[in-house]
């Protein structure tokens, strides 16, 4: 049975996550083979996770209060 | 995890600078993700103070069977919860009943046969990997990500921005896999809906302009 696009949208993280059955990632890569639309969308999603690093939001420049050294100076004693 | 042995004998010998390094890492990053769980500056920052203590506390017990960094974003996670609770709220994660479910794409894009009514527009034709989103793009997406219910939003930081395996992101946030796995699934929809809205608005994806 060939997956409808609708499907297809659903099972886009089971696939990048590499957790579909063996037919099912075959049912899924062929028909992004011949669904442009679809192959349009996994990109689209792929784009996104490329650019995570970029995405992220900002790491606030960690102000680690001085104590915590302290703390750890004094912890085998 | 022989980087996790080398550095974890380091720590246990008294090396301050191995924890200086350790800290660095990772402190902003325990900080996004308290805040990712929900919890306030102020609240995320308490937390992962007493993160910190935790693990000198339990440093010499631990014994590697998930990676170091896993363990902590773990004791972060369980400090969160219990912090969230004393405040009187909870952290909803893992309970998929209160969320209602959301298709990856709505629904009346699609004809009754569930192919496509209103496809997605065509973006640029690089490979996904060489995609790099423009300035304006990746604030769009960052936007949604922060708007994310804070479950979805711990998953996809966790997965996606800390890049911990799928079963070690289950463990810090003690959830099933397939509840993670939606989780992820609606995260990651969404953040790709507010690129596909961004491009059909005419908005650039790439810094060079589209190709």
């Amino acid at each position: 049975m060939m997956l409808a696009c609708r499907e297809m949208t659903e099972l886009t993280t089971d696939y990048l996550e590499r957790q579909l059955s063996w037919w099912d990632r075959m049912r899924f890569l062929m028909h992004i083979g011949m669904c442009g639309a679809c192959w349009e969308y996994v990109r689209g999603m792929k784009a996104v996770l490329a650019n995570f690093h970029r995405i992220g939001t900002e790491v606030v420049p960690p102000e680690v209060p001085p104590e915590l050294f302290d703390r750890f100076r004094n912890w085998k004693r | 995890m022989s980087d996790d042995r080398d550095l974890i004998a380091r720590l246990r010998r008294g090396d301050e600078d191995a924890f200086r390094d350790l800290v660095g890492s990772l402190h902003g990053r325990l900080l996004r993700f308290a805040r990712a769980l929900g919890l306030t500056a102020a609240l995320a920052e308490e937390v992962v103070q007493e993160t910190w203590l935790a693990v000198l506390r339990g440093l010499e017990r631990f014994e590697g069977r998930s990676a170091l960094t896993t363990w902590i974003f773990a004791i972060c996670a369980n400090g969160a919860r219990t912090r969230a609770a004393r405040e009187g709220r909870e952290i909803p994660l893992g309970d998929l009943s209160r969320d209602p479910e959301e298709p990856a794409v709505d629904p009346s894009r699609f004809r009754p046969s569930g192919a496509w009514a209103q496809p997605p527009p065509r973006g640029d034709a690089r490979p996904p990997d060489e995609i790099l989103l423009s300035r304006e793009a990746a604030s769009r997406v960052r936007e949604a990500l922060d708007a994310l219910p804070p479950a979805q939003r711990a998953v996809v930081v966790l997965r996606d921005l800390e890049g911990l395996p799928g079963p070690e992101v289950c463990n810090v946030l003690g959830l099933t896999e397939s509840n993670m796995r939606v989780l992820l699934h609606r995260g990651r929809s969404r953040l790709r809906g507010v690129l596909e809205d961004y491009v059909r608005g005419g908005g650039e994806t790439h810094p060079g302009g589209r190709t």
